[in-house]
This record gives C-alpha cells, structure tokens and sequence, in this order.
C-alpha cells in the first residue's frame, strides 16, 4: 500500500480530495475546508498529514506553487496532477460501474435496484 | 503562589501519546506546558499555572523542523501557522517534536493518516536510536575495557576510576534500555500492523520508565561528579591548573551556549557553526582524556637534588630503599609515591632511581596491591598475569616465600616480578639481579 501511495498509482482518500481541490488554486487553510466540503464532513485533513502530503505531490511535480503571500500559499494541479487525479477518478467510477449488476443482484435492498 | 512548575521530561519520540496524556492531566490540575529544553534525556519542561481546565494536546513530529532551534522558524513556522489555522495552538517544541494544544475536543487531529504518522515516528525515531546505538556500543565497551588489563588497579584503587566506571556503565546502561524500549515498541508496532490493529504507541507503564531512566541519569550525573572532585583531591593538580582548566571549559561552554539560546543567524551559518562547535567539544574531550590521563598518573616527588641536601626526611618515609638493598653512595637519588585508596582496594606505589653520572644507574619501583574482596583480588592477578607476567617461576615462589612469583625478564635489564601472597600483591620491577639477602630485606622491609 505504501509503495502504491508513493508511486500515485492509487490515491489514498485524503489524496484523492486534496488533488480535487487543487483543481482550483487554493493554501492550506482552503484545503482542509474544501475538503470537508467536497465530502460533505466525511473526510477530514489534518494540517500535519495535509502539509506531509503537499510536499510529496510537490516533488512528484503533481502541484505546483502559485503564490507566496506572506507564510501563505496557495498551490494548483500541474497537468500531471490532473492526469493522475482523471485517472483515479475513471477507476473508481469504473470500479463503481463494475460493481453494479453484482451489487443489484445480490446486495441492493429492491427498493435501491 | 507558585505560578512555575519544573518537571524532568524524558520522552521519546515514540512515546507522544504518552506525553499527550501527561500533558492533558497536567491541565486538568491548572498547569500549561511552555518550554521544554533540547535534551531528550537530560530535559526539562517548564509548566506555567493556568486556569484548570480540560484541553487536549497533540505531541507531533514535524521531520523539517530544526533539531537544535527551539522556536519554530521557515517551514516549520509555516507548519505552526497552518496548524493554528486547524485550530492548534503551538505551545513549545525540542528538535523534531512539536506540542500543541486545543480547547476544541471536536478540533481535527493535526495527523489524520496513521500510515504516515508512523512513517514519520519511525524514521525520526531511527535516526536518533543509530546514536543511541553508538553509545551504547562505545559505552559498553568503554565499561568492559575498565574491567581489563592495566585499567584494573586504576579503576579499583581510585575513587575518580572508580565512580568514572560507574558514570561510564550508567552512561552504556541508559543508551541501552532506550535501544531495548524501542525495539519493543517497533516489534509491537510491526505486529499491530500485521494483525491490522491500530498501532499502539507506547503509553503502558510510563512512570516507570520515566523513573528508571532518572535513576540511571542521576546516577551518571553523580558519579562523574565525583570523579571531577576526587581526581582533584587525588592529584594535587596545581591551583592555576585548575584556573585554566575551568576558564576552558567555560569558553567551550559558552560558546556551545551561544548557538543554543542566541540562535539569530542564518541555516547555513548555524550549520558552520555547529560544526566548530562539534570540533571545539572533541578537542575539549580529547584534551580532557589526555590531561586526565596525565593526572592520573602523576606523582607526589620528594625531590629530586639528592637525599642528602634536600629530602631526605620525606625519602626516608618510602617503605623500601636502594639504600636497604645496599646500593649507596654519592649519586643521585630521585624518589615518588603514590597511595591509592579506596573502600575495594588500596595500591602503594613506590618508585627510587639512584645515579651518579656517566657511571651507574639503578632504578626500582613497587606497588603493593591489597583488596578485602576476593574477586578483586583475583582479578588484578588474572589481568595482570595477561598483561604483563607471561611465565610462573616455582623455585622463586620459595625464596620470596609466597604463593606464586611470575616474572618477565623482557629482553632488557629490568626484571618484573608479580609476587603474590595471602592478603597482598606485590608488583616490583628492578633494574638489577636481585640477590637471596636483597629479597630477604625486601621481604622483611614490606612485611611480606
């Protein structure tokens, strides 16, 4: 798992919604909110897991620095961020998609179906 | 009313939660953390008094904060202020370890990833634990290399090599119950994440740990204490000596001190300077070891211009002459003594040259070595017998009416002897034959 978080090649929850709100240039501070606010409170980041993230997408040239303001600073997806976040995102609605029929067959209420 | 709480603070970095619960009970009885001092085993933490009431606390490791600055700077002042932003008030930090606290219970933990909280505990905590490693290696083998050889006596005979050895075991000791305590803690860990548990971090029997590792720390503290004290005593180290010695110390101290609490200059600088730190202490150590080696193996002389002018009064004290053996005349006479005590052994160590210029020269020393305990006894033989006196001589066991005689001619003209009797051992080295009559006086001189 951590060698597959280190390579991107699968996003953690925290990363898959760090990467989404970088869509739009945003500091740390706008971060943990949006993150919230995309998952309607499920997801929460801390500062330090949210700073110890920031650096790796940094390095791995996924985000990239817009503006220094003082001891903010605001970040946004580099297009290799962005490929790695469509990419999660085509898997996980994959995923989703594939699990369909087998969910309404054999788990889904009748009512969900 | 006391408004100022000091309390020891050896916590490691694996042990944050343990901290954290510390932390939060000692709010609870009106009292806030506000400095804690570098040292993770010789620290303190100062606490002020506040109003008592419930917080909870976040003990975290940043990996880019400094090691040796005490208030956060560049990104770790960052980090602080994106933390604030989360709603975590920075309290204090040593090197790595972050306190932070929060009257928000809903507040979001400041490590929201367990996977990289541990990652970061890990990798901080080995870097500190290779150290660690090494002192515990050099220590201990420091604290065996006492019990060896030529080191023996002095570290049986003298106070100062004695309570050094003790310092150094406390020293080796203390690095190696941290070493047993985080391989605990690692192979718990390893197995919580293999089972898929959540990961303890170690919170069980803090108090004692804590209190363990006092008594050791103490210990050492106490002990080197008392080989600076007794090594004066014991040396009759000049007064302006000592004055230098200090004034020394006291630069390198200080200059140490400069980088510690002064700490307004930039990275790179800092980084120059902890360096010429680091050098200035090892030339001090090095300096430390070679004149406490000097020290330890100086003499009381009793005058070196002839017996007969100047000392004769004091080289008449020495238990055993050149004069005794029947070696006299208009020469030279050079005399030293050494008596070593302590609650395990005592060792008198006698030395006399005699010369009269261009035509003769004879040189004896002796030391007479006594224990009340066995094992001592034993092995001061033992590491003597390796050391030094290779072949036991039966027929000599004889004459000088003693239980063993070893002796090492080495090639020149001095003869080492190691006589040993019932209660006492006699090391002596002449640099002439001895005579049947010569051992017959030295026998009855030194009441062997």
């Amino acid at each position: 798992m951590k060698v597959a978080r280190e390579q991107f090649q699968t996003l953690s929850e925290p990363m898959y919604y760090i990467l989404l709100a970088l869509t739009e240039p945003c500091c740390g501070v706008d971060i943990m909110k949006k993150v919230q606010e995309i998952s309607h409170d499920r997801v929460s980041v801390g500062p330090g897991t949210l700073y110890a993230l920031l650096a790796k997408f940094e390095s791995s040239q996924m985000i990239y620095e817009i503006d220094i303001n003082g001891r903010k600073r605001t970040y946004l997806l580099t297009p290799k961020g962005r490929e790695t976040l469509k990419e999660e995102h085509d898997r996980l609605a994959r995923m989703v998609e594939e699990g369909k029929p087998m969910m309404r067959q054999n788990i889904l209420p009748e009512e969900e179906k | 009313m006391k408004d100022k709480l000091i309390r020891y603070a050896p916590f490691q970095l694996y042990e944050s939660t343990s901290f954290e619960e510390y932390l939060a009970e000692m709010s609870l009885k009106g009292w806030l953390i506000e400095k804690i001092s570098a040292n993770d085993l010789l620290g303190f933490m100062t606490f002020r008094k506040v109003e008592a009431r419930k917080k909870i606390f976040c003990v975290d490791i940043f990996s880019l904060a400094s090691d040796s600055n005490n208030r956060p700077r560049g990104q770790t002042a960052d980090y602080v202020e994106l933390c604030k932003a989360a709603g975590w008030e920075f309290l204090c930090k040593r090197g790595k370890m972050l306190v932070f606290f929060s009257e928000d219970e809903n507040a979001v933990p400041i490590q929201t990833d367990e996977e990289l909280k541990l990652h970061t505990i890990s990798k901080e905590t080995w870097k500190r634990i290779g150290t660690v490693f090494l002192y515990a290696f050099m220590f201990s083998f420091l604290a065996l290399s006492r019990f060896s050889r030529s080191t023996f006596e002095y570290s049986v005979v003298r106070y100062s090599g004695l309570f050094l050895t003790m310092a150094i075991a406390f020293i080796a000791i203390i690095n190696l119950i941290l070493l047993f305590d985080f391989s605990i803690w690692k192979i718990g860990m390893q197995a919580d994440r293999k089972a898929g548990r959540s990961i303890r971090y170690r919170v069980d029997h803090i108090e004692v740990r804590t209190a363990i590792r006092s008594v050791f720390i103490a210990g050492a503290l106490i002990s080197l204490s008392i080989t600076i004290v007794s090594m004066y005593f014991e040396t009759n180290l000049p007064f302006s000596t000592g004055i230098k010695a200090s004034i020394l110390g006291l630069v390198l101290i200080g200059f140490t001190a400069v980088y510690y609490f002064i700490r307004k200059i930039s990275k790179s600088a800092g980084q120059i300077y902890f360096i010429a730190c680091g050098i200035l202490l090892s030339l001090g150590i090095i300096a430390m070891v070679t004149f406490g080696s000097s020290f330890g193996s100086s003499y009381t002389y009793f005058g070196s211009e002839g017996i007969k002018e100047v000392s004769a009064a004091t080289h008449n004290t020495l238990p055993l002459t050149l004069k005794d053996l029947g070696i006299t005349g208009e020469g030279t006479h050079e005399s030293t003594a050494e008596i070593n005590q302590t609650f395990l052994a005592s060792s008198k160590e006698y030395s006399e040259q005699y010369y009269v210029e261009n035509t003769s020269y004879y040189y004896m020393s002796y030391t007479i070595f006594s224990t009340p305990f066995d094992w001592v006894f034993d092995k001061f033989i033992a590491e003597q017998q390796k050391t030094y006196f290779a072949s036991p001589d039966n027929q000599l066991s004889s004459v000088w009416g003693a239980k063993s005689v070893n002796i090492d001619s080495r090639g020149d003209t001095t003869s080492y002897y190691l006589i040993v009797y019932r209660d006492k051992i006699l090391e002596l080295q002449v640099g002439f034959a001895l005579s049947s009559e010569q051992i017959a006086v030295i026998r009855e001189k030194l009441n062997l």
